[in-house]
């Protein structure tokens, strides 16, 4: 609970959007696994090798007015929370395209945000309604390390919209 | 050490053992509960999914399928009762609860016989198996006579063979 309201914490200070807009944006729950980083992700300080599971959020666009798509990767510890945001108003991260990376590091209260990634994601159904979302993807520059290259992918359930 | 201190402790510590992780293959995801009846009285928060693995049985008399929910205040393991795995029906039981401090361990069959009813996507999750879904019904949960929750939910493998890198 804490690590989900923390991401929807993070998220809104980080976007600027007022947080009654952002209680609206539907949000899945799920996990992801790291099944691939170039020796440069050794640079994190995180352990992002083949294997390592973290809880994450898919969050897609649906309506004017959301925030911009994302995908959020929680390491257990919270020592960190990664952001893969996309840059333009697309529906999700489905496809390949430049993305805005955020690294908020809840230890010093502090994030970082850095443009020149790309990410490449195939998201399994296409039209993100669904009650469960799967993906299977890649992304550049991950964490802010020039040549790290994670590869993942990650399942996520569509929380109750009451 | 109060025994109930001493008896928490060293299940977590099983816990941790299990995530660590053992020799079985391991599903991670979310999960949510999307109905459940007015016997339950409130077991569930429905606004928030909870962090479940399941590790499905692959060989006959191999460790049970089982399901390990991290809810909100709670772990809790749940395991199917004989060979098999979670689609279709069976029967299950509450092994350990962890809750408040304190942990509980069931017997496998005690009060109301308490079965399930998913469909699972695959039929059969093989070690090969990248993602699963399941949707259906527990009956009877947590020994509540007529408690019936029907949860949905998607897992990952997050382990096992994993494809060399390709960039």
């Amino acid at each position: 609970m804490r690590s989900i309201l923390a991401s929807v914490i993070v998220g809104a200070a980080l976007l600027g959007i007022p947080a009654a807009v952002r209680a609206e944006a539907l949000l899945w729950d799920g996990s992801v696994v790291i099944t691939a980083a170039t020796s440069q992700c050794n640079a994190i300080g995180e352990p992002f090798s083949p294997t390592k599971s973290l809880r994450a959020l898919w969050r897609p666009r649906l309506k004017a007015g959301d925030p911009k798509a994302a995908i959020i990767f929680q390491t257990d510890s919270l020592s960190h929370i990664y952001v893969i945001r996309a840059i333009s108003n697309v529906n999700s991260l489905n496809g390949t395209g430049d993305y805005c990376g955020i690294d908020f590091d809840p230890g010093v209260g502090e994030s970082t945000t850095w443009f020149g990634g790309r990410y490449n994601i195939t998201v399994t159904p296409a039209p993100v309604t669904a009650h469960e979302v799967q993906v299977i993807g890649w992304a550049t520059k991950f964490g802010n390390v020039p040549g790290c290259t994670v590869r993942f992918r990650g399942a996520f359930e569509r929380r109750a919209t009451d | 050490m109060p025994r109930n201190v001493l008896a928490t402790t060293l299940l977590l510590v099983g816990v941790s053992a299990a995530q660590a992780d053992d020799n079985r293959l391991t599903f991670e995801g979310a999960m949510k509960v999307t109905n459940e009846s007015l016997q339950c009285n409130g077991l569930f928060s429905a606004s928030h999914n909870e962090r479940v693995r399941y590790y499905p049985q692959f060989e006959p008399y191999t460790p049970n399928s089982a399901l390990v929910r991290f809810g909100k205040g709670e772990t809790e393991l749940i395991q199917r009762f004989g060979n098999g795995q979670f689609g279709g029906q069976g029967v299950y039981y509450e092994q350990f609860r962890i809750s408040g401090g304190e942990f509980s361990q069931f017997p496998e069959i005690e009060g109301p016989a308490q079965t399930f009813d998913f469909t699972q996507t695959p039929g059969t999750v093989a070690p090969t198996t990248v993602f699963v879904t399941l949707q259906g019904t527990f009956m009877n949960y947590a020994g509540i006579q007529d408690c019936t929750v029907t949860v949905r939910g998607t897992f990952v493998r997050v382990d096992g063979e994993i494809p060399p890198p390709v960039y």
